[in-house]
């Protein structure tokens, strides 16, 4: 898979606000590109990193209450 | 169940680690990362899932701030993180917490010693 493809997988499954989802986004591709400079290859970053799913599910599970329920009634 | 333990004991002190890690210079994503890492000899290994929802907290919260650096032709454009007077007060009540709590845990389970 490649960075791209990555993200937007990454993106697809967070459950916050628009502004939220955009600024990990745009933070998870600092850090992709940060690692890179570093000398890490994209295969050793995205190994490091986990699955897209996993990154969205932990990021989800950390979330502060506060961000989910503005989610949640965002939703409704 | 003792990695579930060692997950929530970890957890409970990733505010306090990362406003330490602030205390002297502002840092970006990766680098909060990588010297946690570096510094702990990989004992707490940190993902970007929890780096970041932690991070928003404590901007939301007062405790750091943020701004954009400049993109050049070594580095891409970072976002970098700076603890706050706020953030420093916090740390060091934080900091005595914990102490607190140390002391608590041994009472208990030295009892014996």
């Amino acid at each position: 898979m490649n960075q791209q493809s990555y993200t937007k997988m990454v993106k697809k499954r967070l459950m916050c606000s628009k502004p939220r989802r955009d600024e990990f986004v745009r933070d998870l591709e600092s850090d992709i590109a940060s690692a890179l400079a570093a000398g890490e290859s994209w295969e050793q970053v995205e190994q490091r990193m986990g699955e897209p799913y996993l990154v969205a599910q932990e990021f989800n599970d950390n979330l502060s209450q506060e961000e989910i329920a503005a989610w949640k009634n965002a939703s409704d | 169940m003792q990695q579930r333990f060692a997950q929530q004991m970890k957890k409970g002190a990733l505010d306090m680690l990362v406003l330490k890690l602030l205390e002297h210079d502002e840092k970006y994503g990766y680098q909060l990362i990588s010297e946690l890492r570096e510094r702990t000899g990989d004992g707490v290994s940190l993902k970007e899932g929890t780096l970041y929802p932690l991070l928003y907290r404590l901007e939301d919260g007062g405790l750091v701030s943020s701004r954009m650096g400049e993109r050049t032709a070594k580095e891409p454009a970072r976002k970098y993180y700076a603890i706050t007077e706020c953030g420093r007060e916090a740390l060091g009540e934080m900091y005595q917490v914990w102490n607190e709590f140390d002391c608590c845990v041994r009472a208990i389970m030295e009892e014996d010693q």
